[in-house]
């Protein structure tokens, strides 16, 4: 094993950069996709999930729950084999997307769902009394409200949803992480493992770490507009419901 | 002169194994016996070397019973982990496992990190195809896509067979900074954590071809699947154990006495493998 | 008979059903100890986050505290896992055959993979206890010091506990996390749920009597574990619930004013 430090094991990392320009480029472009699947279904079903037709709401709830209480390995694991076996194999990286878009869909579609709640009942009130129907309702009144409270949970569902690009791995991926481990155990590129875990953790920082500090941010700033609010009006906290990483609704 | 040197080696050997059975073992040895247990490293999925029945926990093959042999020797039990291309190396070298019998071919670059026996068997590489693919040689896969195990040397055997039959021209091709990951010259290639997950691949169309081992692939083959018409890359699998330790000079004491004095064969004769 | 009725027959093996069982077991276990951890760990890491300001040496601890969380917030677990895999040294007790696995590299290996799992989660768990705290009114801190409390004191005997009581159901979603997050190890060691169903997936054929992996053995082994994960976390998620509406009827905070 070569030692962490030495300069022969960041020499075999710099013989090999393409191979992880490869896999970051991989790993961004498969995020990339996914984000905007796991958006476009979030802002479905959110909508079904604070909509009034019933079937809609329970159908929201189903995917919900049966996906925010499963594993994303198990998930994509279960698509892309029941796909390969109907002979009807999309493809690894397909395979990924979906699973990612899916899964983080249905935590994008909690967070458009208590954006939305966040808004006083009023507002929809007033709207109807205008004469506006659900859809203007939701795109003139509702949503570009409820976007700075939705904004900062779903750049935090963004960053996760790039980490788990890494369940890709299981199925033989061309990620970043796939492509780390197969160099680092590779015939002839082996032995580098300290410098080459180093490298793929930086790339995963550098994208992830602004992403984080700007929804930290931007939450930062609601919870201090929140406090002014209270300080004006000092009738008790204004309830807002708003998800965090690692939380659930 | 041959049987000069024949028998010079048996002799050698002999030494060898007088040595290793003499009361001091070396200490590295000394310290197995004492903990009471042998720990290998062993394929599970390789039917004749190392097969694992996943709910019995029952392990059988070549590999395992030379394992087993040795840990008899040193009247120690024995521990066998799963281990696959990509994980075996990292186990020995963080002292999880005292040996490695996995299917692991002997390179120069492989011994210039790890000790090897000599070879206990060898393979080669071949590849598995869907019957229906038209895939028949070596020169039909040009362009194709290639299955492989990461931490394999496969992909490497293939394209050096490719370019050795002349179906790609690599004119400034070194081996030493082939990567499977990066290289698109006449075949690509994709890398998967371990076995089934290539034969699923296969399966699925993600990959044109399964390469590797032809003892692994007798386990992958079935009726709608076919082997190419190309078998290369002799690979000699030895004993894996860390670099400078002192079991590796035991180990090799007594896996070239088995070698000369025909107890190997029996073992392969016993494994189907002959 | 069909497809599927060896694919259910499969799994009605005591053999199959009993190895995969096992594993929910590993699954459960891990996850627990990787949270039990993650709060004691977590606690630290936010209490120096929040409040190493005042002495030097203690903003360094600060400095390491944030670094440590936004390092591991920003890099995925399975990378975690894998450094843990080469560097994590493990304590010589555990080298040793236990816990019904099959090897003592084994155990090794489950040690460094709940290592790197605990690590993780460690700094996830800081940030919800920093909300926590943060809920705290700066008046306890106040009356705290007005008993004559000093800092540690105010911190065990005051803030900590109504921090803790303020996120219980934040944490006690993080063991579905954290559940979900162990399928993870499914890539580095045989031991847990995921690994041991992908183990069986591999071999379906074997095990199915059929002689091939038909699309039904996917559904039903896949779903299986699907429908174990779904049926522990749901649990978890439906407590979670209940708990959240029990404080919003009776808040415990007390509001500044």
């Amino acid at each position: 094993m070569l030692s962490a430090f030495s300069p022969e094991a960041w020499a075999r990392v710099w013989a090999f950069r393409d191979t992880f320009l490869l896999g970051l480029w991989t790993t961004v472009s498969t995020a990339v996709l996914a984000i905007l699947l796991a958006f476009s279904l979030g802002l479905l079903f959110g909508l079904f999930s604070t909509g009034k037709i019933r079937l809609l709401r329970v159908i929201a709830r189903v995917y919900v729950e049966i996906i925010q209480n499963t594993p994303i390995v198990l998930q994509l694991c279960f698509m892309y084999y029941a796909l390969v076996y109907a002979k009807r194999s999309i493809g690894i990286a397909a395979a990924g997307i979906l699973a990612l878009g899916i899964y983080h869909g249905a935590y994008m579609a909690e967070v458009i769902r208590a954006g939305i709640e966040a808004i006083p009942k009023g507002q929809f009130e007033a709207a109807q009394s205008q004469g506006f129907s659900y859809i203007q309702q939701m795109g003139y009144i509702i949503l570009p409200q409820s976007v700075k409270v939705i904004l900062p949970p779903m750049v935090n569902q963004v960053v996760n949803l790039i980490k788990n690009t890494s369940c890709l791995y299981i199925i033989g991926g061309a990620d970043l992480i796939s492509q780390t481990y197969s160099f680092v155990t590779g015939a002839s590129t082996g032995g580098a493992y300290g410098p080459a875990y180093i490298v793929c953790g930086v790339m995963f920082f550098c994208v992830c770490f602004p992403l984080s500090r700007l929804a930290g941010r931007w939450e930062e700033r609601l919870k201090v507009r929140d406090r002014r609010a209270v300080a004006a009006v000092s009738s008790g906290p204004i309830p807002r419901r708003v998800i965090r990483r690692g939380q659930k609704p | 002169m041959k049987k000069i040197v024949v028998s010079l080696m048996l002799a050698l050997c002999l030494l060898l194994s007088a040595v290793a059975l003499a009361d001091d073992l070396p200490a590295g040895v000394q310290a197995i016996k004492d903990r009471g247990v042998l720990r290998v490293g062993s394929k599970v999925d390789v039917i004749g070397f190392g097969l694992q029945d996943t709910l019995t926990g029952e392990y059988s093959g070549l590999e395992v019973d030379i394992a087993r042999k040795l840990a008899e020797i040193l009247g120690v039990d024995i521990e066998f982990t799963p281990v696959t291309a990509a994980t075996r190396g990292q186990l020995i070298d963080s002292g999880d496992l005292d040996m490695v019998l996995a299917t692991f071919t002997i390179t120069e670059e492989r011994k210039e990190q790890w000790d090897f026996s000599s070879a206990y068997y060898t393979d080669y590489v071949s590849l598995l195809v869907e019957s229906g693919s038209g895939i028949a040689t070596l020169a039909d896969l040009a362009g194709k896509t290639v299955g492989v195990s990461s931490g394999s040397t496969t992909a490497r055997a293939v394209t050096e067979a490719m370019i050795a039959e002349g179906v790609i021209t690599a004119p400034d091709y070194d081996r030493s900074l082939f990567d499977a990951a990066t290289w698109t010259n006449g075949v690509s290639f994709r890398q998967y954590p371990d076995y089934p997950s290539i034969s699923t691949a296969l399966s699925g169309g993600e990959v044109d071809a399964f390469a590797m081992d032809m003892s692994t692939l007798a386990f992958y083959k079935n009726d709608s699947r076919s082997y190419v018409d190309a078998k290369f890359a002799p690979q000699d699998y030895g004993v894996c154990t860390k670099k400078g330790s002192d079991l590796s000079a035991w180990v090799e004491g007594y896996i070239s006495a088995w070698l000369a004095d025909g107890t190997i064969d029996a073992l392969q004769v016993a494994n189907n493998l002959k | 008979m069909s497809d599927l009725q060896a694919s259910l027959a499969m799994i009605r093996q005591p053999a199959v059903l009993q190895y995969l069982l096992r594993g929910v077991v590993f699954t459960l276990i891990i996850s627990l100890i990787a949270v039990l951890l993650g709060i004691l760990l977590g606690s630290v890491l936010a209490l120096l986050r929040n409040y190493g300001t005042r002495h030097p040496v203690a903003r360094v601890f600060r400095r390491i505290s944030i670094i440590y969380i936004e390092l591991f917030r920003n890099t995925p677990l399975l990378l975690w896992i894998f450094i843990c895999l080469v560097f994590c040294p493990v304590p010589s007790f555990l080298n040793r055959k236990m816990f019904g696995l099959n090897s003592a590299a084994d155990v090794k290996l489950l040690f460094k993979a709940a290592v790197a799992l605990t690590l993780f989660t460690s700094s996830v768990i800081a940030e919800i206890i920093r909300g926590g705290l943060n809920s705290v009114a700066e008046g306890q801190f106040e009356a705290g010091h007005a008993q004559g409390f000093n800092m540690v004191q105010i911190m065990v005997y005051i803030v900590l506990p109504q921090a803790y009581r303020n996120v219980i159901p934040t944490l006690l979603s993080q063991v579905i996390t954290t559940i979900k997050d162990s399928s993870y190890l499914a890539n580095v060691a045989v031991i847990e749920l995921m690994a041991r169903t992908k183990t069986i997936m591999s071999a379906a054929g074997r095990y199915n009597g059929t002689g091939t992996i038909h699309v039904s053995d996917v559904f039903v082994l896949f779903g299986l574990a699907a429908l174990i994960y779904f049926v522990i976390n749901f649990a978890l998620s439906c407590a979670v619930r209940a708990m959240q509406k029990r404080m919003k009827r009776a808040p415990v905070r007390p509001q500044t004013t």
